[in-house]
């Protein structure tokens, strides 16, 4: 009983949190979503997570982007603690018949070594990222010392470059497995527009390449 | 110029290509390695196929192919298809049978013992060389285990430590039972010796207690001194078992005139060599009052506590002079094969009147032989003339056979007690093989347990360590008479009672048994007339009481 107190509490925060990692990523995600309650959760999925009520392939969630309705990702929860290719084959198979390039997979313990070699083999043609649940119980990017993180069009970083007559290897970078560049599912070569409060100018905005 | 620039960037540009090539290759066989590592986890793997692609992954990839299968709820051998339904929770087995721990996180990937021993085996003939750095090295024929059964998993170190820890503590507390009461002894010993030596147990304050010794040129009433209060010791610790208190032999090496030399380099050669001859001479004179009491304890110790060695000597009185008592006790050891031994002559010095002695001796048995083939043959005529009316042997009596019979039991019954038997101790012993019959049972030795062999490594031991010591002063090498010294050794006799002493006494032994090899050896022979010899043995001697003569004569006494 209070395993399954735990479990529930646990799969909902982990949902907010991606339902909000969705919406900061561009996708829509409906108020209602982004503000549920604990007990909104329970009633929509039950509060039995040891008798599969909820299962965690019943969280699986597909949003659509904002700008593009054609541009949508899913986020897949897998049943098994560790996950391997076989876990992986059916969700790469959804994807494909949704003609579906992009997925977020959310393990509970880990990956086995040949899957996550099996992702980087998909790459070129299907975007999966992969994150451990401990790593979503919080939204990093509400902390206090995290500050606001802005990614730019391609269109804003051409400017960019231009406004300052920067190359792109001038710019201060930040590494693609950095936390916060995980969170955004940022790719190598965009920009992200850091904005920290500061005590003497106000505002002080900075850029980082993704490397 | 620019010819050399071009070949320049020709070069660079053939080795950028070299290494491209390079890498796309590496990444073409992880990438085959990987495919592998899908295809096996796969249900239905044929062996063939299993041993052809085992070449092609390593270790890691093996790994990563149970967990996959595991994970998909198949057993983790990739031969094996059966489905693993029922997983333990548990990481740890507990096996009471073996009473051991076993982590069972990898057995829990298998569906039997047996697939999870045939895993590892297969395992663990994979090459752990990188899967693109293989062309060079030669292709692991595998092999697959079929039968037999596995173990239960993976067996927790942290037990097997747990049980070391408590076997040395058992092994500790059996040493400690048997030391038993001797301890309380010994200990007491050390801490009088350690009073009663010197003001100080520091060996520094001792040096220079000696130093003072030879300012004041006090010398006798100084050793007279120590004299008295090594007496005083012996009699407060009448009870001394005859082993040596380790702190004290010690004591004694750490007293060894070398380890001074160094501090007091202004003393003389002469000075140091009175020195060294005082402190024998106070050993000595300590030896002369402990002596009965160490020959007396150990026949107490070897009533009480081995039955099995037969009594070889008496109780020597009390009032008997040190020397006599030594020389009695070697005199235990020494056997015919001693004799034997001293009597002859350097082998070198032989070598020439045996070889003609061989060759006559030779001669006559090839004429022998001659006579006796032509006595055969009269006699087998005679035989064939007598025909069925041959005569025989007559068969020997029961008795006979009875006592010869009892005879060859009494003399392997002492021989693995560890002893060597002459007729006289036949004689002896066959009165103790009437009277107790219930004599406890002998196990057979074996060699490097046998109580003879250590022994003898135990006596050449302490020969060794006070060898240079006594060596020194007959202008003798250690290399003059090791082999002497090694072979008279193993003529000897010994018995777990006569071969512990005191480490003056083992000096005192030394003397004699170089005298003995002297018998034999020219070389010593000759240093036991040499002044600086001749001095020392008279200085050690007047400590004893003794003199030159009684010392030879209590040589021959021992030969004999």
């Amino acid at each position: 009983m209070e395993q399954d107190e735990q479990e529930t509490y646990k799969l909902w925060r982990i949902r907010k949190t991606v339902m909000q990692l969705c919406h900061d990523r561009g996708y829509l995600v409906t108020q209602d979503e982004l503000d549920q309650t604990l007990d909104e959760f329970k009633a929509q999925f039950g509060d039995k997570p040891s008798e599969r009520k909820p299962g965690r392939s019943d969280l699986i969630v597909l949003v659509a982007h904002n700008d593009d309705p054609t541009d949508q990702m899913f986020v897949f929860f897998p049943d098994e603690p560790r996950v391997g290719i076989k876990t992986l084959r059916p969700y790469i198979k959804r994807m494909e018949e949704e003609n579906i390039t992009r997925a977020v997979i959310v393990v509970q313990v880990g990956m086995t070594p040949s899957s996550k070699q099996a992702l980087v083999e998909l790459s070129d043609k299907y975007t999966l990222e992969q994150f451990i649940e401990a790593e979503l119980l919080v939204n990093i990017t509400e902390h206090m010392l995290v500050p606001e993180h802005v990614v730019m069009t391609p269109e804003e970083k051409a400017e960019l470059l231009v406004r300052y007559k920067l190359k792109e290897a001038m710019i201060p970078r930040i590494q693609q497995g950095d936390p916060v560049a995980r969170y955004f599912g940022l790719k190598r070569g965009q920009v992200v527009k850091i904005i920290r409060p500061s005590e003497t100018a106000g505002r002080y905005v900075s850029y980082r390449l993704v490397v | 110029m620019s010819v050399f620039k071009e070949s320049q960037e020709n070069d660079d540009e053939r080795k950028r290509k070299d290494i491209e090539e390079r890498i796309r290759k590496r990444i073409e066989y992880e990438k085959r390695a990987f495919n592998i590592v899908q295809e096996l986890i796969e249900p239905d793997i044929s062996v063939q196929y299993l041993l052809q692609v085992g070449n092609m992954i390593g270790p890691s990839h093996y790994v990563d192919i149970v967990e996959e299968r595991s994970i998909t709820k198949i057993c983790g051998y990739p031969l094996c298809n059966k489905s693993v339904k029922t997983v333990l929770k548990q990481k740890y087995h507990i096996s009471t049978k073996s009473n051991k721990i076993y982590d069972i996180s990898e057995r829990k990937k298998f569906c039997s013992n047996q697939c999870f021993k045939a895993s590892k085996y297969f395992e663990n003939q994979i090459s752990s060389a990188p899967v693109w750095a293989r062309e060079l090295e030669p292709k692991v024929e595998f092999q697959l285990l079929t039968g037999s059964s596995g173990s239960i998993g993976d067996e927790i170190i942290v037990s097997s430590k747990e049980q070391d820890a408590l076997k040395d503590e058992v092994e500790r507390l059996k040493k400690l039972d048997r030391e038993g009461k001797d301890t309380d002894n010994k200990t007491q010993v050390t801490e009088q010796t350690d009073s009663s030596i010197s003001d100080g147990q520091e060996c520094c304050k001792e040096k220079d207690f000696y130093l003072e010794e030879f300012k004041s040129q006090e010398l006798e009433s100084n050793v007279e001194d120590v004299e008295s209060r090594f007496s005083q010791l012996t009699t407060d610790t009448s009870q001394v078992p005859s082993e040596i208190p380790k702190s004290l032999y010690e004591q004694s090496e750490l007293k060894n005139p070398i380890q001074t030399v160094p501090n007091q380099p202004t003393e003389s050669k002469s000075e140091y060599m009175l020195r060294l001859l005082n402190k024998r001479k106070k050993h000595l004179s300590k030896m002369s009052v402990d002596v009965p009491l160490s020959v007396g304890s150990s026949t107490q110790t070897k009533n009480t506590a081995v039955n099995v060695l037969p009594k070889t000597h008496t109780e020597p009185q009390r009032k008997t002079s040190p020397l006599r008592l030594l020389s009695d006790i070697i005199k235990q050891w020494v056997t015919e094969n001693t004799k034997m031994y001293l009597k002859q002559q350097s082998l070198s010095v032989v070598c020439a009147s045996m070889e003609e002695h061989y060759n006559s001796l030779c001669q006559r048995l090839e004429e022998k032989e001659r006579e006796k083939e032509k006595l055969e043959e009269l006699l087998f005529k005679k035989l064939q003339i007598e025909d069925g009316k041959s005569k025989m042997k007559p068969l020997p009596g029961y008795e006979d056979l009875k006592e010869e019979v009892r005879k060859e039991e009494i003399k392997v019954r002492e021989f693995l007690r560890g002893n060597f038997c002459t007729d006289k101790d036949l004689q002896e012993s066959e009165k103790d093989y009437i009277e107790d019959d219930k004599a406890p049972v002998v196990m057979p030795t074996v060699d490097s347990l046998d109580q003879m062999v250590i022994r003898r490594r135990i006596v050449l031991e302490r020969l060794m360590k006070v060898l240079p010591e006594v060596l020194s002063p007959l202008r003798l090498s250690i290399l003059d008479v090791t082999e002497e010294l090694r072979e008279l050794v193993h003529t000897f006799r010994f018995t777990s009672s006569n071969i512990t002493f005191k480490p003056a006494q083992w000096t005192m032994v030394a003397i004699i048994i170089l005298k003995l090899i002297s018998n034999r050896n020219k070389k010593v022979e000759e240093s036991f007339i040499n002044q600086s010899a001749v001095r020392y043995l008279d200085i050690i001697l007047k400590a004893l009481g003794e003199d030159i003569d009684t010392f030879q004569i209590v040589i021959d006494n021992i030969v004999q």
